[in-house]
């Protein structure tokens, strides 16, 4: 059953930039977990934001996204709101800055729970110690009356994922979720990660720009280059025999065990025969990142 | 205890700053020139009876005593007694510093009030014409001084209207209501200018907050645009608006003055106006004295507030 499908997404920051997105379509069905890789710049965030509705305000849309049936791109901000958090929810790149500094973990984990269903306070804060507790927080009430700051990165995003499967989602996008954090911590999280998602039984947009990962915790694969997505299709498929130059490049750059002693490491330029190709991915580098906005 | 420590050092600085302050003061008004015994009896007075005041002013003691006198005396709640009318500095300025308190105790507080939504929809509305508007008015208000606001405000309320008195004071023990009908319009006219230019700080906090990854969190956990900017941006806006709100209490106090003239308000400014004017320097020396503590009792105040509201600050730990 398809939960999530995007049709023909195209995003643009004003008129005189190239789009972010370029008549971008992609399939979720309930409980897939789809993994979308692409360099930076290529789109991956901007297509996450789409999809929840959190594009700046100066982003232009055009195409649909419909989520159960429902065409998010028309939907109300109250109606959006009830949304998310509760059945599509996110897991941010940044751990550090994705918390409220001046609000204890605790409280604002229990606001998810509050901001959608009907519960007092104290049933708030159990639902919590029991989420804070599976995602192994511990002790559990020092740190949900810790502030962000008191708490170290791999804490924090722990934090941040319980908050995304508080209220059994259907759909978690995770935009480089472990990216921020050391290699020991990534692995653990990543495992919990994958661990609540079955829990919850939800479906997963897995955005990274790391095959391993990807490939350890996707079923599907996405290629997305300069706001288009040139390859898609099971993990094992892609990346064993990819067809499109880029993605041939993504994978071969990634596998420094096959480059000898002496020998250049391979650049994504080496499989980018077609000069267009080239040509889009510069043109890329060039845009602006849109998300700064003006005073 | 790290927050209690913090507290101490803030509070060691805050007395050092003060007695520092105190010396600057003294030795200021001690180097002003003539010498108030002769000004007093004027030019025809004879060298001896001069003499006689300066010795029953203690004029006529080392420096470092007559500050430790001042300074001993004002501990004990004695800031001397003026050279023209004899009286207790303290018991005239008691009443005085009241009216002051009133007006900027009212004024501040209505103009974080008035300033708050007002920063919240510029913030919000940056892009379109609701920003747009807030915009202009703030920076109207900014370019309005608030005697001319005072002024306007007695012609229209009080001279045609007749709703309030144009000027004068009733202490709060002859009569709450006129004590209040008096105060409303100084209080307005300061409130006017303050929140303009305040809204501005709270519209430049919100805009940050909006860029914040929190704020992105905080919707994508199911807040609304408004509701998380209110509930997770006020905090951290508030942090970037204490010190502004500081240093405007403290220029307050001291440009009370000009609203105090236009509503012939007997605030301290009003005092420090007559007594410069009439050369008396203990009243001088003294209401400079404590508005200078008031302005650095509030710096002490503001870091404590800031540990109060960020939790950074207060409490150690990984950055």
């Amino acid at each position: 059953m398809t939960l999530l499908a995007i049709d023909d997404l195209s995003v643009d920051f004003g008129r005189h930039h190239r789009p972010a997105l370029d008549h971008v379509s992609l399939l979720v069905d309930a409980g897939q977990r789809l993994g979308l890789v692409g360099a930076s710049g290529s789109g991956k965030t901007v297509l996450a934001s789409a999809v929840m509705g959190l594009l700046p305000d100066n982003a232009h849309l055009t195409g649909t996204v419909r989520f159960q049936g429902r065409d998010l791109t028309r939907l109300p901000d109250a109606a959006f709101s009830r949304l998310r958090g509760q059945d599509l929810t996110m897991v941010f790149q940044e751990p550090m800055t994705a918390l409220d500094p001046t609000m204890k973990v605790g409280r604002q984990a229990s606001e998810v729970r509050r901001l959608h269903t009907r519960c007092s306070a104290a049933q708030a804060r159990a639902k919590v110690d029991e989420i804070f507790t599976r995602v192994g927080l511990d002790p559990v009430s020092q740190i949900a009356d810790a502030y962000p700051h008191e708490l170290s990165g791999g804490q924090r995003q722990r934090v941040v994922i319980a908050m995304a499967v508080m209220n059994n989602p259907s759909l978690v996008i995770c935009d480089e979720p472990t990216t921020a954090l050391d290699a020991m911590v990534q692995a653990t999280v990543l495992a919990l990660l994958v661990e609540e998602l079955d829990r919850v039984d939800a479906a997963c947009l897995f955005i990274s720009h790391d095959l391993d990962v990807v490939s350890s915790m996707c079923d599907d694969v996405a290629v997305i280059h300069g706001g288009r997505i040139v390859e898609t299709g099971g993990v094992d498929e892609v990346l064993d025999r990819p067809r499109h130059p880029y993605t041939q490049g993504l994978v071969a750059t990634a596998r420094i065990d096959a480059v000898g002693p002496g020998q250049r490491l391979p650049v994504i330029d080496d499989f980018s025969s077609t000069s267009d190709l080239v040509q889009a991915a510069s043109e890329q580098c060039d845009t602006p990142a849109p998300t700064r906005q003006d005073r | 205890m790290p927050l209690l420590r913090a507290a101490a050092r803030r509070l060691a600085i805050f007395i050092g700053t003060v007695v520092v302050a105190s010396i600057v003061i003294f030795l200021i008004v001690q180097a002003l020139p003539g010498d108030v015994a002769q000004t007093t009896l004027g030019m025809g007075a004879t060298a001896d009876a001069v003499a006689a005041l300066r010795e029953r002013w203690g004029l006529d003691q080392p420096l470092a005593v007559r500050y430790g006198q001042w300074l001993v005396g004002m501990l004990h709640g004695d800031f001397g007694s003026s050279y023209i009318t004899g009286a207790s500095v303290v018991s005239q300025m008691a009443p005085r510093l009241a009216v002051t308190g009133w007006l900027v105790g009212f004024s501040v507080p209505l103009s974080l009030l008035v300033a708050w939504p007002l920063g919240l929809v510029a913030a919000m509305f940056r892009r379109r014409w609701p920003g747009a508007v807030v915009n202009a008015l703030s920076h109207i208000g900014l370019a309005i001084p608030v005697f001319f606001v005072g002024t306007v405000a007695t012609i229209i309320f009080a001279v045609n209207l007749g709703w309030f008195p144009a000027n004068g004071y009733v202490t709060l023990g002859t009569s709450v209501s006129r004590w209040a009908s008096h105060l409303v319009l100084p209080v307005a006219s300061i409130v006017v200018v303050q929140a303009c230019f305040l809204a501005r700080y709270v519209r430049a906090g919100f805009i940050d907050v909006l860029t914040e990854d929190y704020y992105r969190t905080a919707r994508a956990v199911g807040w609304t645009r408004w509701r998380g900017l209110v509930r997770h941006g006020t905090r951290n806006m508030a942090t970037s608006l204490v010190t502004v709100v500081g240093v405007q209490i403290a220029s307050l106090l001291v440009g009370a003055i000009l609203v105090e003239q236009v509503f012939v308000l007997p605030g301290l400014g009003t005092m420090l106006i007559q007594a410069v004017q009439a050369r008396d320097l203990v009243v001088v020396q003294d209401v400079v004295m404590l508005l200078v503590f008031a302005v650095l009792l509030l710096n002490f105040v503001i870091d404590m507030v800031y540990m109060a509201i960020d939790p950074r600050l207060a409490r150690g730990g990984r950055g």
